[in-house]
């Protein structure tokens, strides 16, 4: 089987390479959706725990 | 009964712990999984003799499918185990299996039209199967919208969590109707579409897909999870030890 | 207790009668809307007339939803009635059935009109009218669990949509394949007989998942 063959998919090529593109697509965006989502929640927790620590330090002084 | 072991796997920080653990292995299984079964399925399998080579969409269509009806279960569960016994890990669960879901719903559906327009020469059909998924698909998103528009998470867990019951306990009522429905309206139009009898080569491939897609979905899900984890418990002592400052 | 329950709800509704006419009002325009729409040949539309009218009544009976909770649990009556009459069930079905009185009977009744209006037959009339009484107590009883859920919310009113439309499915299914049916001359006995299993499970489960909606709706 040539490549050309392999890439037309016995003329459904179309049907079934958008099918597996969209399919990465899906996966992809799972994948960096909850990447992104993680980076945020520590930026977030890091900004509030040195926020607490700021007032901690303030307090007994 | 020792109930014990029930309350440490609802422990927050033990599942952050063991699934830390786990999480490599499962997301190295899928990738290898689905790489095998990508070759299978593209190159390694016999061609059916009625559909040609769009029957290669199967193996996306068919895997994607079983998630999303599979972490439907998996959501309804988890709320129903999370509304009784007032588990917060449960909870976070369900809210993380929902979008994880509602993406295989839609690229069940996606493909589903993919492989109609070249099989049925449409790209949607009002087939029973279709239906009853794009329904599965509301269903989910009625979940996650209702899930977004509480302020509260706790009162937001268990508001979604009702819903998820009630979800299931409709799902297979709305399935057989949607069947039956179909049935009177549609002749044996799309009798063509008949299970084909797999060659083996083929069962290879979708059952490596199945399980691949499995894998993956469960790894995004308990991703999620953590991050739920973390962002819920951040009072906890052992979040900021992980957190680090 | 459900009886004096009852009685305050149908005058609760009777108090503010023009949100009782709008959903009627809703229901026959939108039914009116069709021919416009589609063509006012007869034929057409006999066919898609069983389709319209339940879809049309579907919609009249979600728009109503809102006027079930939405003032007793702003006022905080409703909290009060949870917490007084001893038994939250009686609550919550005072309020479904004095909704569909208020709200699936009259449509029930209007529907001939509109069938009128959309050229069907006798027998198709007769059939929609049955298909109505067995399923708009079924949309007020589902629709609760939607409405206790989203109560408490300030958008709640397209979430609604989203949350009970899909539950709404199987009873347009059967509602409308047995008016069309029964339009074409056929037995739609078995239509009837599935919407009242329906209905008879939805008032077995409905309350509890209803009352379980209020109470977190509450918090």
């Amino acid at each position: 089987m040539t490549l050309n063959e392999f890439i037309d998919m016995g003329g459904y090529g179309f049907y079934v390479w958008s099918c597996y593109g969209a399919a990465l697509v899906v996966f992809v965006g799972l994948y960096f959706n909850v990447k992104l989502q993680k980076n945020r929640i520590i930026r977030q927790l890091q900004r509030r725990y040195r926020q607490e620590k700021r007032k901690q330090q303030k307090k007994p002084s | 009964m020792n109930w014990q072991w029930f309350h440490r796997l609802s422990s927050p920080k033990w599942f952050y712990q063991i699934s830390g653990r786990w999480l490599p292995w499962i997301w190295i299984l899928s990738l290898v999984l689905m790489a095998a079964g990508l070759y299978q399925g593209l190159y390694n399998s016999v061609v059916d003799y009625q559909q040609g080579n769009t029957v290669r969409i199967m193996y996306l269509h068919v895997p994607a499918a079983f998630a999303s009806m599979m972490f439907y279960v998996i959501m309804a569960v988890a709320a129903a185990i999370g509304y009784i016994w007032r588990i917060k890990l449960a909870h976070m669960a369900a809210v993380s299996a929902a979008p994880v879901g509602a993406a295989m719903t839609f690229l069940a559906l996606l493909t589903g039209a993919l492989w109609g327009k070249p099989m049925w020469g449409t790209w949607w059909v009002w087939d029973a199967r279709l239906t009853s998924e794009l329904i599965l698909l509301f269903l989910y998103l009625g979940f996650m919208a209702l899930h977004q528009a509480f302020e509260d998470r706790e009162v937001a867990d268990r508001a979604a969590g009702v819903l998820a019951m009630v979800g299931i306990v409709n799902v297979p009522i709305i399935h057989y109707s949607v069947e039956w429905w179909n049935t009177l309206h549609q002749g044996a139009t799309i009798s063509k579409f008949e299970k084909p009898s797999l060659d083996p080569s083929m069962l290879i491939a979708l059952l490596l897909m199945i399980f691949a897609v499995i894998l993956f979905c469960t790894a995004i899900m308990m991703y999620r999870m953590r991050n739920e984890v973390l962002s819920r418990e951040h009072s906890k002592s052992w979040v900021k030890e992980v957190i680090g400052l | 207790m459900l009886a004096r329950l009852l009685k305050r709800e149908l005058l609760r509704h009777w108090r503010c009668r023009q949100d009782l006419i709008n959903p009627l009002i809703f229901f026959l325009i939108t039914v009116s809307l069709f021919p416009l729409a589609v063509a006012p040949g007869s034929e057409l539309l006999s066919r898609i007339g069983s389709g319209v009218i339940w879809v049309a009544a579907l919609l009249a009976a979600m728009l109503s939803l809102e006027s079930m909770y939405r003032d007793d649990y702003h006022d905080g009556t409703l909290e009060l009635l949870l917490l007084q009459s001893g038994s939250p069930f009686s609550v919550v079905m005072a309020k479904i059935i004095s909704h569909w009185l208020t709200t699936g009977l009259p449509l029930v009744i209007m529907s001939p009109l509109l069938a009128v209006m959309m050229q069907m037959n006798s027998n198709a009339i007769g059939a929609l009218m049955l298909t109505l009484l067995i399923g708009t107590p079924v949309l007020s009883l589902i629709g609760s669990v939607g409405m206790g859920l989203t109560v408490g919310l300030r958008q709640g009113g397209v979430l609604l949509s989203l949350l009970v439309l899909p539950l709404y499915i199987p009873i347009l299914i059967f509602g409308a394949g047995a008016v069309s049916r029964a339009g074409m001359g056929m037995e739609y006995g078995g239509q009837i007989a599935f919407m009242g299993a329906f209905l008879l499970g939805s008032l077995s489960l409905v309350p509890i998942a209803s009352v379980a909606a209020i109470k977190v709706s509450l918090k």
